[in-house]
């Protein structure tokens, strides 16, 4: 508690505070422009923290992590672009509300949501990060491959439009993870011999291109439709009152709690977190129908798990020094290069760092409650000039920053390809996200069940000997079996009535 | 409008399906030479192997799904192109330019920065008595970027 | 409007002009422009932060009058060494890699990495790895451990990065006691290794001193350290040697240019490395990570990657033979 307040007072120097704030409307604003995210911006403050004392450089990154996860609302509700990937789920419902000329009530809801997620993720954070660490610990190969598989099921079943292309898009995902020298036996695999793909896609040119490249082109393709400009730019006025709190008390608690205990898994962030709690809020609603068209619950359920899981995923690292998500591994690099260790031993060697990762997740969740409130005026507008001249700004933008990211002109191109490939898939409603996550886990998943089994010499008993792993298991077997299932009826149900 | 319209969507998912099909064949093609060892149960091969016949199920199972689903949207095919995909294109074209011209640093960046952003407002625009405009919002940028990986990060541009 | 049109066009014109002028002269005295060091790694591993600590050093002591970058490329190691090797061979580009490139010709030739692509500028310190274990483990010290795996054969669980350096010093410990025999498992360095460790997926793994001085984790064992002697940094840490186990091989870390660099960027960046590692800032660091503060060049430096890649080459043949069995 003493180094609690020391280091929440401690945040109110200037410079600190200076930091939080930078961090913190940065952060909303790279997250709100599609072809920026968070992990670009934190990756590109990498090399800058370097030169910063690490109380500073973790309240730059935390910061801009907060602002950045929900920043990525305003364009997901404006533009159909999700400005990150944990706001894709958000989309879904954020967008035709809009388009039914709800774009403030849409935002309104979004950042009160968010503002109360990420406030229940520091909760969580800050209350149970060491009881949950045991938990967290037990976590082995076998249940974290299970806990991956059950990732990539809910991911396909939850994609919008068929879940059969759900499941396709994952498995073309899970395809482009695997090109590269596989870790285990040094063995170069599927690169057909360009030494470039040695070390697989980068994940940037694969984000970058499907969420900004692709959506860019597809913008210009539809430059001459009017039918998409109608949602309204008056985004000023803060749409939520008290009758809200009462409604969405509910959907927001149980969000955050899903959100943050997937936070805590290891490797799977908001993204994650934003489906199962939405999948887990059309379950259980009076008006399930309404999920997708524009659903209030939908874009609360989103919004407060992916805020939530920034807490959580911090519980790992701070207690582990596992990163709970991709924005985890960027900030133990930062760490890292600052010679300290995130781990069970961070409050007692760095009791200073530790508390600050703490402390700032609460001041930026009320510095982003403040932007977003004001500053989504401004955002729309942004996001509202002519799309003709943001379009080659935002590509000058994907060039410069998967370049400055990975250093190869290499991976530029492969930005582009991913941009083409996504442009052309979406049209024919292919879904993305599968493909993004199945690109994400799968690593995980290979070398987890592949250690796994090394451990046991080949005995795939383990996965099924263990009862949370063979739970999950199963929940996953169910998720996949059943589009297939679907599907095969539908076909035969067509050719009957052919016939 | 194409997007919305539904037979050409069918359409483009078939032809697409089909790629994929394909993909999962020649997946399998290079995934098999891949060489088991003893030394783990599962070798380097078996994730590419076993995603391959994903691929291939999947994508056979969609295309037969679609492909039952043609006959009855038959005979309406005809989505006319956007009257943007020619812009679309050339946008293309000149970020690949763009591309190859900073990556061989045929140009300052600066510049190579401003003549890209010029060119393709100028197209999406239509309009060409705006250049001076478009000009000023490229060189702007391309020296804000500049700036900002000489002296905040380090880009090699 | 155009007036305003010629006046753009005329300025674009003036900059092209100017800028292409300023871009097109040749190498007058080095360095007159920023260096980039290619760290085939990710950022925050060992090699990032001693390749930063270098850049550091370098800028504050006034020793470059440019500032040397460094730029991670991530992935495979190959891919920042392959880059690095078809870069122009101008004097500002620079690799920094360890004996993985030497390992890796041998174990996976697919890469297609070898060190004589390079032009050799230094080697500035040299490390050891360490066998750690649990400290719920009941092995006090490395014959301990051996001895337990000799007989228990199999049920001990121990993390490598397959075909990697700390694979080669696994092999090399183990030829020097016959009959040991742990039950491999691909985890991957030091990094990957801690948290397995914790969890207890591992019961032992190997790591280098600089992991284990950044985890300063009392749950983590260290049996031994490869090194020819003890580091001040681990004082407590006995070497294999002095616990009777005749292995211990160390690992250099090395600077490389692309060949054709010329010689007077090779000469300039290889002393300025010298006067860097011979700052006191940078002792201390080296220390403090347990590293050494040797440092060779010039014909010296060829000779002694020659003895090394005559050391490695015996035991990368024999991880690759235990990885094709």
């Amino acid at each position: 508690m003493e180094g609690f307040l020391a280091s929440l007072i401690g945040l109110f120097a200037p410079k600190l505070f200076f930091l939080a704030v930078i961090g913190t409307v940065g952060g909303v604003f790279v997250g709100s422009i599609p072809g920026l995210s968070g992990t670009m911006l934190i990756s590109l403050c990498l090399p800058l923290t370097f030169y910063m004392e690490p109380v500073s450089a973790v309240v730059l990154l935390v910061a801009i992590y907060t602002g950045s996860i929900t920043g990525g609302l305003i364009s997901a509700t404006l533009m159909r672009t999700p400005g990150t990937v944990s706001n894709v789920m958000t989309t879904l419902d954020a967008f035709p509300l809009a388009q039914k000329g709800q774009a403030q009530r849409a935002l309104s809801l979004g950042i009160a949501a968010s503002f109360a997620g990420s406030i229940f993720g520091w909760l969580a954070l800050a209350l149970l990060a060491k009881p949950l660490s045991e938990v967290a610990i037990k976590v082995g190969t076998a249940e974290l491959f299970a806990l991956v598989v059950l990732a990539m099921a809910l991911i396909s079943s939850v994609s919008s439009g068929s879940m059969l292309k759900g499941l396709l898009m994952g498995a073309i995902g899970i395809l482009l993870a695997l090109p590269g020298v596989d870790p285990t036996t040094g063995v170069s695999r599927l690169t057909l011999g360009a030494w470039q793909l040695n070390g697989g896609f980068h994940i940037l040119p694969v984000l970058i291109g499907i969420f900004a490249v692709a959506p860019i082109l597809g913008d210009i393709l539809d430059l001459d439709d009017r039918s998409r400009e109608t949602q309204e730019r008056n985004t000023r006025k803060f749409l939520f009152n008290f009758g809200d709190v009462k409604r969405y008390w509910g959907i927001v608690t149980r969000s955050s709690i899903l959100g943050t205990i997937v936070g805590i898994l290891p490797g799977v962030g908001g993204n994650v977190a934003s489906v199962v709690a939405y999948t887990s809020a059309r379950v259980t609603s009076k008006k399930p129908e309404a999920f997708g068209k524009g659903s209030e619950e939908g874009i609360v359920a989103s919004e407060s798990a992916n805020n939530a899981s920034v807490g959580g995923a911090l519980i790992p690292l701070i207690t582990l020094g596992i990163p709970g998500s991709v924005v985890d591994v960027l900030l133990i690099g930062a760490l890292m290069m600052h010679d300290i260790a995130p781990g069970p031993m961070l409050f007692i060697t760095n009791a200073r760092v530790a508390w600050t990762l703490v402390t700032t997740l609460l001041v930026s969740s009320f510095l982003m409650l403040i932007t977003m409130i004001y500053a989504t005026g401004p955002i729309s507008r942004l996001i509202s000039l002519p799309k003709q001249g943001i379009l080659p700004v935002i590509l000058v933008f994907c060039v410069i920053g998967v370049y400055a990211t990975t250093n190869r002109i290499f991976d530029v191109w492969m930005m582009l390809g991913f941009g083409i490939f996504g442009l052309i898939f979406e049209r024919a409603r292919f879904p993305m996200a599968p493909l993004v996550v199945g690109f994400v886990l799968a690593p995980i998943a290979e070398k987890s069940l592949r250690s796994g089994l090394m451990a046991t010499s080949g005995d795939i008993w383990m996965f099924l000997s263990q009862p949370l792993s063979l739970g999950l298991l199963f929940v996953s077997a169910v998720l996949f079996i059943w589009p297939i299932v679907k599907a095969v009826h539908e076909w035969t149900s067509t050719s009957a009535k052919e016939t | 409008m194409s997007r919305d319209n539904a037979k050409g969507a069918l359409f483009l998912e078939i032809l697409l399906t089909t790629l994929l099909l394909v993909v999962g064949f020649a997946t399998y093609q290079v995934a098999k030479p891949i060489p088991d060892n003893a030394f783990e149960p599962l070798g380097a091969g078996f994730a590419p192997r076993a995603i391959s016949y994903c691929i291939i199920g999947l994508a056979a199972l969609n295309l037969a799904v679609r492909v039952f689903e043609l006959p009855r949207t038959m005979g309406r095919i005809g989505a006319m192109p956007s009257s943007r995909l020619i812009d679309t294109v050339a946008v293309l074209a000149l970020t690949s330019l763009y591309v190859w011209i900073v990556a061989g640093k045929a140009l300052p960046f600066t510049l190579s920065t401003a003549l890209f952003v010029t060119a393709a407002m100028a197209i999406l625009f239509r309009n060409l008595r705006r250049l001076p405009v478009y000009a000023i919002v490229g060189l702007g940028l391309g020296y804000a970027i500049q700036l900002a990986s000489s002296t905040v990060f380090y880009v090699d541009i | 409007m155009k007036r305003l049109l010629g006046t753009t066009l005329s300025a674009v014109a003036l900059s092209i002009g100017a800028l292409v002028a300023a871009n097109t002269d040749a190498l007058a005295e080095w360095p007159e422009r920023p260096i980039k060091v290619i760290v085939p790694y990710s950022p925050g591993g060992s090699p990032d932060q001693l390749t930063r600590k270098f850049s550091a050093v370098l800028a504050e002591n006034n020793i470059m009058s440019e500032p040397v970058n460094v730029v991670n490329v991530q992935g495979h190691f190959s891919v920042g060494a392959t880059e690095a090797k078809n870069a122009k061979p101008d004097g500002y580009t620079f690799l920094f890699l360890h004996a993985a490139l030497m390992s890796a010709e041998v174990v996976n030739p697919d890469s297609g990495v070898s060190w004589r692509n390079y032009a050799p500028v230094a080697k500035t310190s040299n490390f050891g790895l360490t066998i750690v274990t649990h400290a719920d483990q009941p092995y006090a010290t490395l014959p301990e451990l051996m001895e337990a795996t000799a007989q228990d054969g199999h049920d001990i669980k121990f993390g490598v990065n397959l075909g990697a350096i700390n694979h080669l010093t696994y092999i090399d410990l183990m030829d020097a006691w016959p009959g040991s025999d742990f039950k491999l498992v691909q985890a991957g360095g030091g990094g990957k290794q801690y948290p397995m460790l914790k969890g207890g997926q591992l019961q032992a793994g190997i790591m280098t001193s600089q992991d284990i001085l950044t985890f300063q984790d009392p749950d983590i064992r260290v049996l031994g350290y490869s090194g020819p002697a003890r580091l001040n940094a681990l004082p407590d840490t006995p070497t294999f040697r002095e616990q009777g186990i005749e292995a211990g091989i160390t690992y250099d870390y090395w600077w490389f240019a692309p060949i054709g660099t010329p010689q007077e960027a090779i000469d300039g960046f290889s002393a300025a490395l010298e006067k860097a590692i011979q700052t006191d800032d940078m002792k201390n660091w080296l220390e403090a990570k347990g590293l050494t503060d040797d440092f060779l060049k010039g014909d010296a430096l060829q000779a002694d990657l020659e003895a090394s890649w005559e050391k490695i080459v015996p035991i990368a043949n024999k991880a690759k033979a235990a990885l094709s069995k």
